[in-house]
């Protein structure tokens, strides 16, 4: 592959995974970085097909590299990492292999159909275990949590002493408007 | 904050979290981040708050032992990422204290309510640009060149006009649909222009109708230890992915059976 077609390639994932951004309805301000996202995971699909791996560890990396890279991104300008990474898996589906083995399914040559569909499944399924690795190594660190209330109960309900009769309401009345 | 949470301000407080949490389920955000915001709202207003949250709806309980329950049904998903965000930098100003509890309220029924006819315009014009803009990138990516731009921008205005004519279908059909037309018209360009790669204008014209949405989500629920909602997410992929993958197929095959 040479360097003309791959800057092309380049070009074709940022404008695609910025215009899916937008057909998702991704914020203004974040659809440069949703570009950008997508633009890495589909650059280290790349490079570790270059290393001779089977495709299903490019789509694995690559979704993994775009999880990390929405979480951080998340942190950093303050939205929900979803943002990020909807957009930015798109360009890792397997879509030509799908394709193939759905053209070679429809010619009825099942043998080609088997190994295409198979690379296929296993590059998608790929994209979902890196995204969920990516998930759960960020969900570990830094999550700001929601803190508990700090006054769980009010002192009125404190003082009062606890009901000791169930209170039969008529049925017409709201089950929660016990405040009369 | 400092009085005692009264039925009629716990009742505003669930209908804060409701609202909330169907802006945040209409517009696709996964079930782990409802929760998460209901219960930050619930700690902004110092009030104790359960939420039970699926892709279909919500349920949300504030109050400690005389709690204030309602539940919502959320029937209409669509995917619109600028909302959760909006969402989130609500329930994030609420939890600082740069937002009192009626701006907040004010701000959720803005959101659900539907947009006026000219920014609807405006945004259908803005998809419609957006489809073809993807189409043409992807295109370039699964190995089309400069004779296969143009018409990927065509099919992904074709795309989207299908969607819009079977949006009231049931989702998969429409998926469905959608693979059936962009196969159909990608395979017949070949009749126009006779060098044209037919393979890559189909999967450029498919790749922005996959379940991405779904997918993360599901990946990102199962994580979080939602199970029901997880699992049901990615049926839901599996299932729009086969309704796509059918419909492609009865489109090329379509016109492989006319002379």
């Amino acid at each position: 592959m040479d360097a003309m077609s791959l800057l092309l390639k380049a070009l074709g994932v940022l404008v695609g995974t910025a215009a899916s951004a937008v057909l998702f309805n991704v914020p203004r301000s974040a659809l440069l970085w949703a570009a950008l996202a997508g633009l890495m995971g589909w650059a280290v699909q790349i490079r570790v097909g270059l290393n001779g791996l089977p495709p299903a560890a490019g789509a694995l990396l690559g979704a993994l590299t775009v999880s990390l890279a929405g979480e951080a991104l998340a942190r950093a300008r303050r939205m929900p990492a979803l943002v990020f990474v909807v957009p930015g898996i798109l360009p890792l589906v397997p879509g030509t292999r799908a394709f193939q083995a759905m053209l070679a399914l429809l010619r009825q040559d099942h043998g080609l159909a088997a190994v295409e569909g198979a690379q296929a499944l296993v590059a998608a399924g790929g994209i979902a275990v890196g995204l969920l690795m990516g998930t759960a190594l960020t969900r570990a660190w830094g999550r700001p949590k929601a803190q508990a209330p700090t006054r769980p109960t009010s002192p009125q309900n404190q003082t009062r002493p606890s009901r000791q009769r169930a209170v039969v309401l008529p049925l017409w009345k709201d089950r929660n408007d016990v405040s009369n | 904050m400092d009085t005692l949470p009264d039925r009629a301000s716990l009742r505003d407080v669930a209908r804060v979290c409701l609202d909330a949490a169907r802006v945040l389920i209409a517009s696709g955000a996964e079930t782990a981040r409802v929760e998460e915001t209901v219960s930050r709202i619930g700690a902004a207003c110092g009030v104790e708050v359960e939420s039970i949250a699926t892709p279909t709806g919500i349920t949300v309980s504030v109050g400690g032992n005389r709690p204030v329950t309602r539940l919502a049904r959320v029937r209409v998903r669509t995917i619109d990422m600028s909302k959760v965000a909006v969402v989130n930098a609500i329930s994030r100003s609420l939890e600082a204290g740069e937002l009192s509890l009626q701006a907040a309220a004010g701000e959720l029924s803005d959101l659900l309510k539907p947009s006026g006819l000219a920014s609807e315009r405006k945004s259908r014009r803005r998809m419609y640009l957006a489809q073809s803009l993807a189409t043409s990138g992807f295109a370039l990516l699964v190995g089309g060149g400069p004779l296969e731009l143009v018409p990927a921008l065509l099919l992904g205005i074709l795309a989207r006009m299908v969607d819009e004519l079977v949006a009231f279908l049931p989702p998969f059909l429409a998926v469905f649909l959608n693979g059936v037309a962009v196969s159909l018209c990608a395979s017949l360009s070949r009749n126009l222009l006779p060098g044209i790669q037919v393979d890559a204008l189909i999967v450029a014209g498919v790749i922005p109708l996959l379940p991405g949405l779904a997918l993360t989500n599901a990946a990102r629920d199962l994580m979080a230890g939602e199970l029901i909602a997880g699992v049901a997410r990615g049926a839901d992929s599996l299932l729009t992915a086969a309704a796509l993958a059918g419909g492609v197929c009865l489109g090329v095959s379509l016109l492989a059976w006319t002379p």
